[in-house]
């Protein structure tokens, strides 16, 4: 198990220089002149010859004239040093963009998470329970809807319905513009106002994680909830819980212990494809609700043509991918002892 | 009639004498309302004595498992069980499925067809020993686990001790189907039945099994069901058989009789599919053509189709469980079914002192079809 781990820590490095590389390609295929977005301009042609001037001068400062392979160089030995640049688009080193940027990106993905689970499993259960009946078919046609409706357009009515009409959401960001912030220990404003005590910064913090993890939970929820049906419906005519229910077994463990320990184990994969798409929605989300995380971060860089930026993002998303690959195994081995004799413990 | 003797083999249970039945059936019927409608039970009636062994026999597909998992209404929502199951005077059809839940397991365990899928493969065979254990002696966990280590040492798994806490796909056939037997005899069931249990297992592995299951019933005086597609099984455990066709029990016998003088001809063709030792090769014949679709009616005897006996009246009547006799003569006399109830003191069944049945408008003549002796 510990080789396992660390054979998958090992390839890390080399995950990280192809997603640079590919990063460093395709934002040098894109027919638009960094220098020019940094302007706001969007490749005009620049006869005047001070404009020109301006944007040579770009160019000599963030050395977007050089060649891309000696760019992509120079990026690496930085990168050695723990140096991702500097991003064009706040004028702040990389780093301290992300250091920023991450945790309430990580903070709303777990609530969201979270939710996901607590509103899926037992829906998934309950409809499998009663499969084919009112309640399973009612469950149908809304997880049906829930996943085909596009995030963002429920993102935004919903907002517009819980913020703006009733007024139960809380506004934009993290906090109230009247509720000073708890000092910034893990920059999780959830955490950090436990660890500060502060508790009516906790419960803004809270108010405000709501809206966002709420309506992520609920469509990932719903899609979570599908395969935990679907797996269960399966696990329920299996003969192991013909077994569980002739010994006399409760109908709770019959479904829990017996149905759904089967079910999960291929939720466990599947969330772990799902964790893209949830990218995808958290950097929509974010937009809306105004939340100063990666995916807000993202959408400023990549207007803008902050390549660092971009780069920068690019690699923690895929430090991301990596991480929740490794989790999503490594639950595999816990849930299934079948695969977990396979590896050699 | 004189009552059932010893069996061929000679190493009978050990109950002797009839006693009053543990359990009655009568007109147990199970639909599946699938794609198509499947009735796989079609309305049969037996008893079964306190202590005593009894075979069901009969080829697959024939509604065995379906019949018996009815019992404590072991089988999907969208099968329908009509009839009266009485155990010990409780009518379990009636009762709600949390009432049944006290029957399952406590009253009446249950060994499966198949080893490797009947156990869960996401729980050590600890956990699934143990909560039965806690289920139905309500005991502490830490008692539970050596109840149930105890449990596995007496079906004979080596090693149990250690073994327990594997997962199910580290044992082989054989010892899951002793893990199961665990679990079913664990509380103390007043009736075991044992569907198909050394069906899916090696030829080596089988006799233990069955050997196993006669020691842990007749030790506990517990009533079994012994469920099997070949005859060559309920030799020497069962005192009476009852062969089934088609979703009826179309013959019931003492195992002597079922051996020496088979009443139906579908029993005598089940004998031809036996492997024969007094052969050359062992050859294995099996019976020609299908059963019939159990998605259709059927007017008249249901082996009609495959049988060599067949006489006009066959496609027309089905056949009721008469006495040798009787059937012999009904056909000829041409009694409808009242005479035949008549003359055979009522409607016969199955059970303890009940005489040889058969379900057959022309039985084989006593002779024909007996092994060679
Ligand atoms: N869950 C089910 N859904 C639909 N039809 C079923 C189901 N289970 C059994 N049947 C049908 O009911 C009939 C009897 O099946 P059953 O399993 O009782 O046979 P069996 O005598 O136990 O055979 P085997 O020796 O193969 O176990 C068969 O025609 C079968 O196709
Ligand atoms: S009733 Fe007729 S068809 Fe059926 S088994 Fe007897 S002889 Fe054969
Ligand atoms: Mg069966």
């Amino acid at each position: 198990m510990r080789w396992f781990i660390l054979r998958r820590l090992s390839l890390m490095p080399f995950v990280l220089l192809g997603m640079t590389f590919i990063t460093f390609v395709v934002s040098q295929l894109i027919p638009i002149d960094p220098a020019a977005a940094y302007l706001g301009g969007r490749g005009a042609v620049h006869t005047d010859e001070a404009e020109q001037n301006i944007l040579n001068a770009l160019n000599a400062r963030w050395g977007w004239d050089r060649p891309i392979l000696e760019r992509y160089w120079i990026y690496l030995t930085n990168l050695t040093k723990g140096d991702l640049g500097e991003a064009s688009n706040t004028l702040r080193p990389v780093t301290t963009d992300l250091a920023k940027v991450v945790p309430p990106t990580i903070e709303l993905v777990l609530a969201a998470m979270l939710a996901a689970l607590a509103i899926g499993i037992p829906l998934g259960v309950f409809a499998a329970s009663r499969k084919g009946r009112f309640w399973d078919e009612g469950f149908k046609v809304v997880s049906t809807l829930a996943i085909s409706v596009p995030v963002f357009w429920l993102a935004i009515v919903g907002f517009t319905i819980f913020y703006g009409r009733l007024g139960w959401a809380a506004g934009p960001g993290q906090l109230d513009i009247f509720t000073r912030a708890p000092p910034a220990v893990t920059r999780m404003v959830v955490l950090d106002s436990i660890i500060a005590r502060r508790w009516d910064a906790l419960w803004d913090a809270l108010h405000h994680l709501a809206y966002p993890a709420l309506l992520l939970g609920t469509v990932i929820g719903f899609y979570f909830a599908r395969v935990v049906r679907s797996e269960m419906v399966e696990a329920l005519e299996s003969d192991y819980v013909r077994t569980a229910r002739g010994k006399g077994l409760k109908r709770s463990l019959v479904l829990y212990r017996h149905g759904l320990r089967n079910a999960i184990i291929p939720m466990i994969t599947l969330s772990g494809l799902a964790f893209g798409s949830l990218l995808t929605s958290v950097i929509v989300i974010e937009h809306v609700v105004g939340w100063p995380g990666l995916g807000e971060y993202a959408f400023r860089a990549a207007t803008r043509l902050d390549l660092n930026g971009i780069a920068g993002v690019v690699m923690v998303i895929s430090l991301a991918y990596v991480m929740v690959n490794l989790a999503v195994d490594l639950l595999y081995t816990v849930a299934d002892p079948r695969v977990r004799e396979g590896m050699g413990t | 009639m004189k009552s059932p003797a010893a069996d061929p083999a000679g190493a009978a249970d050990t109950s002797g004498a009839p006693a009053a039945p543990l359990l009655s059936v009568r007109d147990l019927s199970v639909t599946f309302h699938a794609h198509a409608e499947v009735r796989a039970v079609n309305g049969i009636s037996y008893d079964l004595g306190a202590g005593e062994h009894v075979g069901l026999v009969g080829e697959s597909g024939s509604g065995k498992s379906a019949g018996a998992l009815a019992l404590v209404r072991l089988v999907p929502d969208y099968a329908e069980i009509e009839g009266q199951v009485m155990l010990d005077g409780v009518d379990l059809a009636r009762l709600t499925e949390r009432e049944l839940r006290d029957v399952r397991g406590r009253r009446v365990g249950i060994v499966y067809q198949d080893p490797f899928s009947s156990l869960n493969p996401v729980l050590t065979i600890e956990k699934q020993l143990t909560e039965v254990v806690r289920r139905h002696s309500r005991v502490r966990a830490g008692k539970a686990r050596a109840e149930a280590a105890r449990l596995l040492e007496s079906v004979g798994v080596p090693n149990a001790a250690e073994r327990i806490s594997d997962y199910p796909h580290q044992y082989s056939g054989g010892m899951r189907q002793r893990a199961v037997i665990a679990m079913a005899v664990s509380p103390r069931p007043a009736l075991l039945i044992a569907d198909e249990p050394t069906t899916a297992l090696d030829v080596t592995v089988q006799a233990q099994i069955l050997e196993l299951l006669q020691d842990l019933t007749s030790e506990h005086g517990t009533t079994m069901l012994l469920i099997t597609h070949d005859l060559a099984v309920v030799a020497g455990i069962t005192r009476r058989v009852m062969v089934m066709y088609a979703g009826r029990i179309v013959e019931a016998s003492s195992t002597e009789d079922v051996f020496t003088r088979p009443a139906h001809p579908y029993t005598v063709a089940l004998h031809r599919s036996l492997p024969r030792i007094d052969e050359r090769r062992e050859r294995l014949m099996t019976i020609e053509g299908q059963p019939p679709d159990p998605s259709r009616p059927i007017a008249g005897c249901p082996f009609a189709p495959r049988c060599s006996a067949r006489i006009d009246r066959c496609t027309m009547e089905d056949p009721p469980l008469m006495t040798v006799p009787t059937a012999r003569r009904a056909a000829a006399e041409g009694w409808d079914r009242r005479m035949i109830r008549e003359q055979d003191g009522g409607a016969l069944f199955p059970g303890p002192a009940a005489p040889q049945l058969t379900a057959c408008w022309n039985p084989p003549p006593p002779a024909e079809g007996s092994p060679d002796e």
